[in-house]
């Protein structure tokens, strides 16, 4: 009986089982599809054919996805749901979303469809290039007579589903002739689709790896390395690397390198021919080369060396003779080159007049030639050229600079080009600590924001800019410069030879300022033109001593100066009175004071009573610079200075203890036996 | 007895002191080999940033033939290596560029980013 009862219920048991085995293929391959084995292939315009049933490719469609793999031969494997994305199916058969090749990058579904026979239709797009993938060469274009391809699965829509049977068995039959150029066969092994780079992070097994290495970090102390990320890129070269395009904008590039030098470098090269000489020599001839003027020292021909060899070679070597040049022409580099020789040296872009020779006594080949526009200052009754040196500001305009000591009086000497109503200079404040640009100037910096240079030397300006003195109502309307216009004074011309002069005295306060001479040409045509000059008001050098660390300075110091005679090669009190100066000098209350020589080598004797003399070491000066050193002397009973009263006291108590220890130890030796 | 307690806190003390002294130097090697580390990486990162700007300037800027799919696989794994957002997006500009305007400026922004990104 209950043998029956069992055998019954396996039976019962066998039949449902039976008839589960039976159903369930039909009800797989409807609401799960495959791709047709004969109608796998899609065509893409730029990547050929692609297979959606290939061995590994795995394709199911199902009523709300395709998941699996394609195959192209040329770009690989496309993965069909990437972790971040995937193609979708709205279950009617309407496609969209993307899929993800490590080679093409996304290829969106959008526009595809599945119709009643598990056709696909439409194109996806390869976001890339934008090329399309054909499913269907019955599409919108009919291109079934070039090569007939299509890709189809058994998966229906749940409309189009039968109650019963199986779809399977409605499928129509594959094409019997093969898609043209078929594809090779792809690898086995399942493909790796490196997710893209900005997901890349935000994954699980990332976070645990990473807490892994923190792991390993604290037991171990070393940092796992972290293996190098590898990717895939397109065989097909991008449009960038295809080296059809200039990938630098070579206009741009070319105005740059081959931009010529700044106007104010032009300006001053014209003017001074052994200028540009040597800008050709050391290669300096487009704003490209400017950043080699940077810190490099130029060997520039100098008209002071010049006129040295000139007078020697007339034998003339005493300042005193050179009265008798008066009505000579000599050979002067930038003035008149009879035999065109250059020789000697100065400081980079240095320029100065013929050393001691006054104005007035030029021959008149030298004044007709003296550089036009370009203001020279001269110092010491003209004995001391002040060196015009060129310098380069933070944006790269070019600059003239002199540098001299407070309250010296100044000759300033300009030659307008044509005739001139009025020569007019304005002593102008800029700041009160001198800027020292040269050095801070990058290299890399310098020829760009030359680019960006527009100031110029000369420059022709409306009246109505000009700055005003004190009291001054403006010529015209218009802007007026908004600057601290210490005094304005007036460039004279009394023997009529062109040559306009002016005396100025150097400010007190030492900082930086500006010359502006202004020319009033009487030309309509050349108007109004400015040069402009920054003027370094170096301060004066002073004697002092050091007390509890502050600075005490030392009136009545007695300052000699010595300089090297390079016949004897020795040193030699500077014969002051020949540039209207004093050596010694004994200083005044401030302990200040001040020499303005020419270039030569040099070095300080000082001696004041109650402290050491003190010798200096040799220094360098060059054409027409201040010294202006600070100067300590040591009192002659220095180490008496440093006990004050609480170590002279701290002493003697020392003392105290230790004679009162030895005392005691005495007392004992005598009461011991 | 008394000598024993005296050695015992002795002992104690030493070690106390002990302790806080290797302690205080532990930290302080700790402290200068994380600083170490961090100079460490920052160099790491400056040598990865010129050797990718290098290889893009004389593979791609100065290159006379289509760039190779080797030189592009190693530029693309040498720019994923920086690990930077940035340089990543304008790298993808670059190559994504469909006009010859659009590839100049990548380039001119990419270098610039390249350059910003080397710490001194």
């Amino acid at each position: 009986m209950l043998n029956n009862q069992i055998r019954k219920k396996l039976i019962l048991l066998g039949i449902l089982f039976s008839i589960s085995f039976l159903v369930s293929p039909v009800f797989a391959s409807e609401t799960n599809g495959v791709i047709d084995t004969t109608d796998k292939y899609a065509w893409g315009e730029n990547i050929g054919w692609i297979n959606f049933g290939c061995d590994g490719c795995d394709v199911e469609i199902t009523d709300t996805e395709i998941t699996g793999y394609a195959w192209s031969s040329q770009y690989g494997w496309i993965n069909l749901n990437p972790t971040t994305s995937g193609v979708k199916n709205d279950g009617t058969g309407i496609l969209s979303g993307s899929a993800w090749s490590s080679n093409l990058g996304w290829i969106d579904f959008t526009g595809v469809t599945i119709n009643s026979n598990g056709e696909f239709l439409g194109y996806a797009t390869i976001q890339s290039d934008n090329s399309e993938i054909n499913f269907n060469c019955a599409g919108i274009v009919d291109s079934c007579a070039q090569a007939t391809f299509k890709v189809k699965t058994d998966w229906k829509r749940a409309s189009d589903r039968s109650s019963g049977g199986g779809s399977s068995g409605s499928r129509p039959k594959p094409p019997a002739t093969p898609p043209a150029n078929p594809p090779a066969d792809p690898p086995h092994t399942p493909p790796f689709t490196p997710p893209p780079f900005s997901n890349f992070q935000n994954t699980i097994s990332d976070i645990i790896n990473k807490a892994s290495d923190f792991i390993s970090y604290l037991f171990t102390g070393e940092l796992k390395t972290v293996p190098d990320v590898l990717v895939s890129v397109p065989k097909i070269a991008p449009l960038s690397f295809n080296s059809r395009w200039n990938l630098l904008p070579v206009k741009a590039i070319n105005s740059f390198v081959f931009a010529p030098l700044p106007y104010e470098i032009r300006i001053l090269a014209n003017k001074f021919p052994e200028l540009d000489k040597t800008l050709k020599n050391v290669g300096v001839e487009r704003l490209s080369d400017m950043g080699k003027l940077t810190g490099v020292s130029l060997n520039i021909p100098g008209l002071a060396n010049i006129l040295d060899r000139t007078i020697k070679t007339v034998g003339m070597e005493k300042l005193s003779d050179i009265e008798q040049l008066h009505g000579v022409s000599i050979s002067v580099p930038g003035l008149s080159g009879i035999d065109g020789e250059m020789i000697g040296s100065v400081g980079t872009g240095k320029i100065a007049l013929i050393k001691g020779l006054p104005v007035a006594n030029f021959s008149l080949t030298a004044k007709k030639n003296l550089p036009a526009e370009f203001v020279f200052a001269r110092t010491n009754g003209e004995l001391v050229d002040l060196n015009v040196a060129l310098s380069v500001g933070e944006k790269g305009e070019v600059t003239q600079q002199i540098s001299s000591l407070p309250g010296k009086t100044m000759r300033l000497v300009v030659k307008p080009i044509s005739r001139a109503r009025s020569v007019t200079g304005y002593f102008i404040f800029k700041s009160a600590t001198p800027k020292i640009v040269k050095t801070e100037i990058s290299r890399s910096s310098l020829s760009a924001s030359l680019l960006f240079s527009m100031n110029s030397f000369v420059e022709k300006i409306p009246p109505s800019s000009l700055p005003l003195a004190k009291g001054e109502e403006p010529k015209a309307e218009g802007v007026v410069e908004n600057k601290l216009v210490l005094s304005s004074f007036e460039y004279t011309d009394p023997d009529g030879d062109g040559i306009y002069t002016a005396d100025v005295v150097s400010p007190v306060v030492p900082g930086e300022y500006e010359i502006i001479t202004v020319i009033d040409y009487i030309d309509p045509v050349l108007g109004t033109r400015q040069m402009r000059m920054i003027t370094v008001i170096d301060p004066e050098g002073y004697v002092f001593e050091k007390r509890d660390g502050k600075e005490t300075r030392i009136p009545s110091a007695i300052v000699s100066l010595y300089q090297l005679n390079t016949a004897t090669k020795t040193y030699e009190l500077w014969p002051s009175k020949d540039y209207q100066q004093d050596n010694p000098q004994i200083t005044d209350v401030r302990g200040t004071y001040s020499f303005l020589v020419p270039e030569g080598t040099y070095y300080f004797h000082v001696e004041a009573p109650g402290y050491d003399p003190y010798q200096g070491k040799a220094f360098v000066v060059s054409e027409g610079s201040g010294i202006h050193m600070n100067i300590e002397l040591n009192s002659g009973s220095k180490w008496l200075n440093e006990l004050d009263w609480k170590t002279i006291l701290l002493i003697v108590v020392f003392l105290l203890l230790v004679y009162n220890s030895v005392r005691g130890r005495a007392r004992d030796r005598v009461a011991s036996p | 007895m008394e000598t024993k307690k005296r050695v015992i806190e002795f002992v104690i003390v030493a070690l106390i002191v002990s302790n806080a002294f290797f302690a205080y130097n532990y930290f302080n090697s700790y402290k200068e080999l994380r600083n170490i580390k961090s100079l460490e990486t920052k160099v790491e990162l400056n040598t990865k940033v010129i050797d990718f700007t290098s290889m893009f300037i004389e593979k791609v800027l100065q290159a006379e033939k289509e760039v190779d799919f080797e030189t592009r696989l190693s530029l693309e794994n040498a720019v994923r290596d920086l690990k930077d957002e940035e340089i990543m997006n304008e790298w993808t500009t670059f190559i994504g560029s469909k006009t010859e305007q659009e590839a100049q400026n990548s380039v001119k922004k990419l270098l610039g980013i390249l350059i910003s990104k080397i710490q001194i």
